[in-house]
């Protein structure tokens, strides 16, 4: 993926050939839905959240200055749109009083125990898959901020500075929020699956 | 360092985050510290299992919606130039018959105000009107052209002179500085019509400058009139009560009045309606036959594209007069009241465009 067919794509686009966008679409959707992904934790949400930010980015590139590349611009909208869809679910569920499968609740001691529970008596059975799925829990339990930039750093490999970009924050805030992200993730995984084999 | 200190830096030691001072002294640490250790494995571990975590791929369909989405947008931005000029078969013909059928508005538009523009525009008639009134062999000097300098000094002092104050001593003062400025132009046709006029006038001013200010502001217009410059004006404020007073008919019109109707003038002995196709040059011929003949108070409106002119002839330049008039278009005629040989005739001459 190398940002000049991205620089292209977007000139292309800025001179009003819509079609050029389909090129943009193929080449970072998938990078896109995953971020959205680890950030909401449901797949049908994150295609939800991937298609707005692609619209969103569409609305606006005639206002991209090439100042940053292509792909720090649009994985800062993709990831803005997912904060807004986590805080409009979070929202819904303080008015509806009730838990939908919500690792949030990971904070309360009680769904956090049985999570323990469950992890040391089956830890050897489970499959890859159970153990995601318990990573992926974990991470949801996380600061907004600092699962944002765990996401984004050890996920999906952007560097400090691509990070920074997106944010907008600082590369001592960056690593800061990622160090808080890292160090809290290792309790929640070992309290979740137990010590490491 | 402390071990709460380490810790806290730890995470920093997955991807090589920290400054290789503390990289090494964080390393020192672990030498000798298992639980520090223990916690940096751990943290691999955790990294470990992160980076692991499958992908998901996204489905078939997005990027077909996104593109759809897309498009739509686009085909929105560009909605309104072709809703204005797309589909050609369909909105070409339209727009051609709007084009025709505002230019027939306008050019009908133009045709009905024809006259009034006319009258609006500044009259090139005026300008010629001096020239064409004055002996062939000498040069025009009141057409503005060849002794511009000397006129706007003269309307420069009238401009700016104070108001005439009311009463009887005004009148001499007022009649000398009119006599001043027109020393200078003393041979042009249409001073001498003035000059005959005022003679003519001359038992009654006393009675004009008791009249309202605006008959004396029109006399000093008629003098600026006399310069050719202002023929709007002049048809504006040259009739102001003067022919009612001069007649000495009963129906005097309101001096202040800017366009007296017809109605308002003193009933005529004799209506001529000429019709010409250029009423202004008309008029300012027939204006000049009419000094020419001794016509006195001669007066010219100009109302609704028609010329009229007013004036008191002698009974025996009647036939003269018919036969100039003939020349100049189509004349009718109607009278009103039996000529007495030897007499004045007050003469009511309308000219119409054809």
């Amino acid at each position: 993926m190398t940002d000049d067919e991205d620089v292209k794509a977007v000139l292309l686009c800025q001179k009003g050939d819509s079609d050029a966008f389909e090129i943009l679409v193929e080449r970072h959707q998938k990078r896109m839905l995953n971020v959205a992904y680890r950030m909401l934790g449901d797949y049908d949400e994150a295609c939800d959240v991937v298609q707005e930010a692609f619209l969103a980015a569409y609305r606006a590139i005639r206002s991209f200055r090439r100042e940053a590349a292509f792909s720090t611009w649009l994985y800062g909208i993709v990831v803005n749109h997912a904060r807004n869809r986590i805080k409009q679910a979070e929202s819904r569920l303080r008015r509806e009083a009730r838990s939908i499968d919500d690792p949030v609740g990971l904070r309360d001691g009680s769904l956090q125990h049985e999570l323990t529970d469950c992890g040391e008596s089956a830890v050897e059975r489970l499959e890859k898959k159970e153990v995601e799925a318990r990573v992926q829990a974990c991470i949801r339990t996380l600061e907004a901020d600092q699962r944002e930039v765990l996401i984004l750093r050890d996920i999906q490999g952007f560097s400090y500075e691509e990070i920074g970009g997106m944010l907008k924050l600082a590369d001592g805030t960056v690593k800061s929020r990622l160090f808080r992200a890292r160090a809290a993730l290792k309790d929640c995984l070992v309290n979740v699956l137990g010590d490491w084999p | 360092m402390t071990c709460k200190e380490i810790e806290d830096r730890l995470p920093g030691m997955i991807d090589g985050a920290l400054p290789d001072v503390e990289m090494i002294r964080i390393e020192t640490h672990l030498e000798t510290c298992a639980p520090c250790r223990k916690a940096l494995a751990d943290l691999r571990m955790s990294d470990e299992r992160v980076k692991n975590l499958e992908e998901v791929e996204p489905p078939p369909w997005l990027k077909t919606r996104v593109m759809a989405q897309v498009r739509q947008e686009a085909r929105q931005k560009e909605g309104i130039l072709r809703k204005l000029f797309f589909p050609l078969h369909v909105k070409v013909p339209i727009q051609a018959l709007a084009t025709v059928l505002i230019a027939f508005v306008a050019w009908n538009v133009y045709k009905t105000g024809e006259p009034e523009f006319r009258q609006m525009a500044p009259s090139s008639t005026a300008v010629q009107e001096a020239p064409r009134a004055q002996a062939p062999q000498e040069p025009a000097p009141a057409a503005g052209i060849s002794k511009r300098d000397e006129i706007p000094a003269t309307r420069e002092k009238k401009t700016f002179a104070p108001p005439p104050q009311p009463g009887k001593q005004a009148a001499p003062q007022r009649t000398a500085t009119l006599r001043e400025e027109t020393t200078a132009d003393a041979e042009k046709p249409v001073e001498r019509l003035r000059a005959a006029k005022r003679a003519a006038e001359a038992p009654k001013d006393e009675d004009a400058w008791k009249g309202a200010g605006s008959a004396r502001t029109a006399e000093a217009d008629r003098v600026l009139e006399a310069q050719a410059r202002d023929q709007k004006q002049k048809a504006m404020k040259a009739p102001a009560g003067a022919v009612a007073k001069e007649a000495g008919k009963q129906e005097a019109r309101p001096a202040a009045s800017p366009m007296p109707s017809a109605a308002a003038l003193p009933r005529p002995d004799l209506e001529v309606t000429l019709r010409a196709r250029d009423p202004g040059s008309v008029a300012a011929e027939a204006e000049t036959a009419l000094s020419q003949l001794g016509a006195q108070a001669v007066e010219r409106q100009s109302l609704e594209g028609r010329v009229i002119l007013t004036a008191r002839i002698r009974t025996e330049q009647i036939e003269v007069l018919r036969e100039k008039l003939k020349s100049l278009g189509v004349v009718q005629e109607s009278v009103q009241a039996a000529p007495s040989p030897g007499g004045f005739l007050t003469i009511w001459i309308e000219i119409r465009p054809e």
